[in-house]
């Protein structure tokens, strides 16, 4: 695989320790994150200033429960001005409402915590519309 | 129900400590007051959980070595610096109530879909009370481990806690 190949991710949750964990998750399944914002103010401000300089995620995931801005204000921000945009959800919120409304955010996928490796894999491949590869037992 | 409230996210706790970090915590007795009379633990965190009908405040509360464990457990291999220990133990209790509020959401959200809104999680360290505007009375769930207690508090209005928990739909 070569460096064009590997899926940039920025990573937007309000814990240090998942900011963490997912990215070990994702650089261990061979993606690089690029960068991590800790409420969905600083996510939108940070990719569009990554938009500027022509080094934008190919996916963000995206937590809801912030502060500054939720999750799905964050998506709706950055979808209305950057509609190709795929974005994730990795929330622990798991209730229909609010599976919809991130939905209609723009949200591409949705994963619920505590995450496993399987999930984040296959809910990002389809988000990019990349092939899933059965690779774990 | 706000009884339905209490027994979903006790129940979600015991799952969750089980499930994650291998801790199977028990049911201990529970008691209701007044919040001035609260008794927090080591490390406190606090979440408002929020309808359009009720606030409803949710404090998971631990002894030391049990936040202790479950921060060892939760970053373990992330390669924590001995500077950063003291904010990554504080993150763990946040996830775990962040964890177990948002996912207590499917059990309550209902027939009718309701949105159940949760507040971003706040850390209160070594904290032993709390004084909330518009919060007077408390339930709490004691649970016992291995490891040490961990007691959930669920505090509101004296409405909300009338009539055995039942009167104020959810």
């Amino acid at each position: 695989m070569d460096n064009s190949d590997v899926l940039k991710v920025m990573v937007v949750d309000d814990s240090p320790i998942i900011v963490k964990k997912l990215t070990v998750l994702l650089e261990t399944l061979g993606y690089k994150v690029i960068q991590s914002a800790e409420n969905g103010k600083d996510a939108v401000e940070i990719y569009k200033r990554l938009q500027l300089i022509d080094f934008k995620p190919d996916v963000i995931t995206m937590d809801i429960t912030m502060p500054e801005m939720d999750g799905i204000e964050a998506t709706r921000t950055i979808m209305n001005e950057f509609p190709d945009t795929k974005i994730v959800m990795v929330t622990s919120h798991g209730q229909e409402a609010m599976v919809l409304n991130a939905l209609k955010a723009g949200a591409k996928g949705y994963v619920l915590k505590p995450f496993d490796q399987q999930k984040v894999y296959e809910t990002i491949q389809k988000a990019c519309k990349r092939k899933v590869q059965l690779q774990f037992g | 129900m706000i009884i339905d409230v209490m027994e979903s996210v006790t129940k979600r706790t015991c799952t969750y400590l089980e499930s994650e970090f291998k801790i199977n915590a028990i049911k201990n007795n529970s008691e209701s007051g007044k919040l001035e009379s609260i008794a927090l633990l080591d490390m406190t965190t606090l979440i408002v959980v929020s309808t359009a009908n009720v606030n409803l405040l949710v404090i998971f509360s631990f002894e030391k070595p049990l936040i202790n464990w479950i921060f060892h457990e939760m970053t373990d291999g992330l390669g924590i610096k001995d500077y950063e220990i003291d904010r990554y133990r504080k993150a763990a209790a946040g996830d775990v109530i962040n964890t177990v509020l948002g996912n207590s959401t499917i059990d309550l959200e209902g027939s009718e879909k309701k949105e159940i809104h949760i507040t971003p999680q706040k850390i209160l360290d070594n904290v032993k009370t709390i004084q909330e505007m518009g919060y007077s009375m408390f339930y709490a769930q004691h649970l016992d481990t291995p490891l040490g207690k961990m007691t959930i508090f669920f505090v509101g209005s004296d409405e909300l806690f009338s009539k055995n928990f039942c009167v104020v739909n959810w």
